[in-house]
């Protein structure tokens, strides 16, 4: 299975016929190795051998990581374990991976493909922890990853020890006259941002700059537009708008999705900013009722890499279809509902789940 | 704001206000405008917005029944006017603050008649923070009042923000004497957070509950159920989360007749569809379950679980069908959730079980199946009606 997984990863198209082939595969693969799943899917209704499709897999709800070891490889050691940043009454998602070689690949491609289609390296500078620091961080290893093999010698990070380090990227940048990327969360660059907005600065970095974002604002505690701090990057740092790449991944996937705009542009297409992958990850939106197709609902994700946890994963994340991919919504907020509905979450950690 | 006139005001004259505006605001063209504006923003259809309403003013239209919730309450309605000699040498007066910061849920329309009420009868002026959503709700109450009882017009100041706007939040509760709160845990927990040393007065989320003899297994009582689960989406403390069902009853059918039921009120209230939030995280929620509880999922419009006992999974939508063999075994079920059981609902009287639920849990109110959804007036939310968390009473000894 870890072969054939590799060879797949590797193939720059998937016809329907194989990405199907090899999902039903893989998810049986998972059901007979993890009794939690298998026990969801028996309630659903759905075992190996009577579906036929991708789509009829019993999406793993995201949420689900939270309270279960939700692995293919029970008995096995993982090599990282990563936790997600959001929370539920202080429960975390656990994401355990065992080939991290796998991993390393995605990250790879994903990024060369998305955000630096025309150059090999490119001076990096990080607004995010490092890896060392912060062990458990999916996107710190992501970063860590991308750095090393993409970034330039004088590539940096600018977040230590819990401080933004905003005067050395100032000083660093000042006098640069070759294309850098910044990588961050659309928090710490938010908080970029303020510190330029408060101290009047307004830079221009060389042309062919880029900025890579990812995730929401949640835990800000103002309320925050996308689109309103994408301008701000443009007019405080000098970027053009479609050099602004967001990234969309979760602790739970291994691969990722980003704005396909940079590749448009280089592609001399239309730059519409719209999420896209590499072709061992499928997505439908999907009505959370009915599992209809529907141009705007929430998101499920069949990512063929995620072949030692879930294949299918059930998002808490609202997308619209547009074109050949989607655009990400939001994410449901977990605390915000109206009436009764808190009860459950205070104490479901306490009730045998 | 001048609460100065409203202290001023004789509390029989108040009583005459409340009960002429229950009477007339539901009725009014501005409830009509209410209704469409807040169908716009959320998953309620106008029907829904205005049956909310309409069933959140009728308890204060009688005049007499608030006096005799005054008198409940406080005892004597004239303290609240006057120093009132109740024992020779004695003479007592009741004090309210100028102002409340109440900070509203939205969860149900026309639920801010219960803060807005007690408030008024105590000659408390409010600064109010409705729900994002549906401000709309207080934007015309304050211009219907401004027009029709002028006297009134500077009883509630509105400032609408959103919830998750934390320095507007700080901003509002700074200057706060008390400060109520209507909402999620969360909610009340944020607020309680924020408002530091200040007094809150919560009012948290709650669950309603209730059981089906087998005897009266029918399609009417069945229809009420329906209407219990389906009205204001199966929002707020008093939607039944929770239905005991006696043996004998087959779970197919019974959630067969009830989605059948729930179906026509979609028509007849012309339902939106819920929120779609609202379901992805219902659907977490309960596919989460799923993972490993001992539950039989019948996935319809709303959710019904059949569970041995009663689960930690108070949610939208979602309905837990628990069966039982002795009337014992409700009381029982319920233990665990004592604390947080506030409406409870009968098929038929039985006298053992109601007694045991409503002197070993934290039910306030019980009644028939189809009226949960429509306190009275005599509703002692946490204890009180409302009316004297706001007062201090003082004593003069001459």
């Amino acid at each position: 299975m870890i072969r054939k997984i590799k060879e797949t990863l590797e193939k720059e198209d998937l016809s329907e016929k194989e990405f199907n082939a090899i999902a039903l595969e893989i998810f049986e693969y998972q059901y007979n190795r993890n009794r939690f799943y298998k026990n969801f899917c028996i309630k659903k209704g759905i075992t190996p051998g009577n579906i036929r499709n991708f789509k009829q897999i019993p999406p793993c709800p995201q949420r689900a990581f939270k309270y279960f070891e939700l692995t293919a490889f029970e008995t096995k050691k993982p090599e990282y374990v990563f936790v997600s940043s959001g929370t539920t009454e202080g429960l975390r998602s656990k994401r355990y991976v065992f080939y991290p070689e796998i991993y390393d690949n995605v990250i790879y491609k994903s990024f060369k493909k998305f955000f630096l289609p025309d150059m090999d390296k490119i001076k990096i500078f990080v607004f995010f922890t490092d890896f060392q620091e912060f062990k458990q961080s999916s996107l710190a290893y992501m970063y860590k990853r991308i750095f090393e093999k993409f970034g330039k010698k004088e590539s940096a990070y600018f977040y230590k020890n819990g401080k933004y380090l905003f005067h050395e990227f100032l000083k660093k940048t000042k006098k640069e006259k070759e294309p850098v990327a910044i990588l961050g969360t659309s928090i710490s660059l938010y908080h970029l941002i303020q510190y330029l907005k408060e101290n009047k600065i307004r830079i221009k970095l060389p042309e062919g700059s880029r900025i890579l974002d990812t995730g929401g604002f949640k835990g800000l505690k103002v309320v925050v537009q996308q689109r309103d701090l994408y301008k701000s990057y443009s007019e405080l740092l000098g970027v053009d708008e479609k050099f602004i790449v967001n990234e969309y991944g979760m602790c739970e996937l291994i691969s990722h999705y980003y704005d396909a705009n940079l590749k448009f542009y280089f592609e001399n297409k239309n730059t519409e900013r719209i999420k896209l992958s590499l072709p061992f990850l499928k997505w439908r939106i999907v009505d959370p009722d009915t599992f209809e197709d529907k141009k705007e609902g929430v998101l499920i994700h069949y990512d063929l890499a995620n072949f030692d946890a879930c294949i299918a994963i059930l998002t808490e994340d609202t997308g619209i279809k547009r074109g050949e991919g989607f655009v990400l919504k939001g994410r449901v907020q977990g605390f915000d509902l109206r009436g009764c509905s808190l009860i459950s979450e205070l104490n479901l950690k306490n009730s045998g789940l | 704001m001048k609460s100065k006139e409203l202290k001023k005001l004789p509390v029989k004259q108040i009583i005459n206000f409340i009960s002429e505006i229950s009477a007339n605001f539901p009725k009014s063209k501005y409830v009509d405008y209410i209704a469409e504006r807040i169908s716009k923003n959320t998953d309620y259809s106008e029907e829904m917005v205005k049956t909310g309403i309409k069933n959140a003013f009728l308890p204060y239209k009688n005049k007499k029944s608030l006096k005799k919730l005054l008198r409940y309450e406080i005892y004597n309605e004239k303290i609240l006017d006057e120093w009132v000699k109740i024992e020779k040498n004695i003479y007592l007066k009741a004090f309210s603050p100028d102002f409340i910061h109440a900070i509203f849920s939205g969860n149900i329309p026309g639920i801010e008649t219960q803060i807005i009420f007690p408030a008024l009868l105590s000659k408390t002026c409010i600064y109010a923070k409705p729900s994002y959503k549906m401000h709309i709700f207080f934007k015309e109450f304050k211009k219907y009042i401004t027009k029709n009882f002028r006297k009134l017009s500077n009883f509630i100041e509105i400032e609408v923000f959103r919830g998750d706007d934390e320095d507007r939040l700080k901003d509002f509760v700074k200057d706060a004497e008390i400060v109520v709160v209507q909402g999620s845990t969360d909610t009340i927990r944020n607020i309680k957070r924020i408002a530091g040393e200040k007094r809150v007065i919560d009012y948290p989320t709650m669950f309603g509950a209730g059981f089906i003899k087998r005897k009266d297994f029918n399609e009417r009582i069945l229809n009420r159920v329906a209407l219990d689960i389906f009205l204001y989406n199966h929002r707020g403390c008093m939607s039944p989360f929770v239905i005991f069902i006696q043996k004998g009853i087959d779970y197919e059918e019974l959630t067969g007749i009830i989605d059948k039921n729930i179906k026509k009120l979609k028509k007849k209230f012309k339902a939106k569809e819920i929120d779609l939030n609202e379901r992805i995280r219902r659907r977490q929620v309960i596919d989460t379950f799923l993972f490993e509880k001992d539950l039989i999922l019948k996935d319809r419009d709303f959710k019904f679980i059949k569970t041995p006992k009663i689960i930690d999974l108070f949610f939208p939508g979602i309905i837990q069908i628990v069966y039982y063999k002795k009337p014992d075994n409700i009381l029982e079920a319920l233990m665990p959730f004592k604390n947080f059981l506030q409406a409870f609902a009968f098929s038929s009287f039985d006298k053992k079980i109601i007694e045991s639920v409503a002197q070993k849990t934290s039910c306030i109110r019980i009644t028939e199946w189809g009226r949960l959804q429509f306190p009275p007036l005599f509703f002692a939310n946490k204890g009180s009606f409302g009316i004297k968390q706001f007062l201090k009473f003082c004593v003069i000894e001459k």
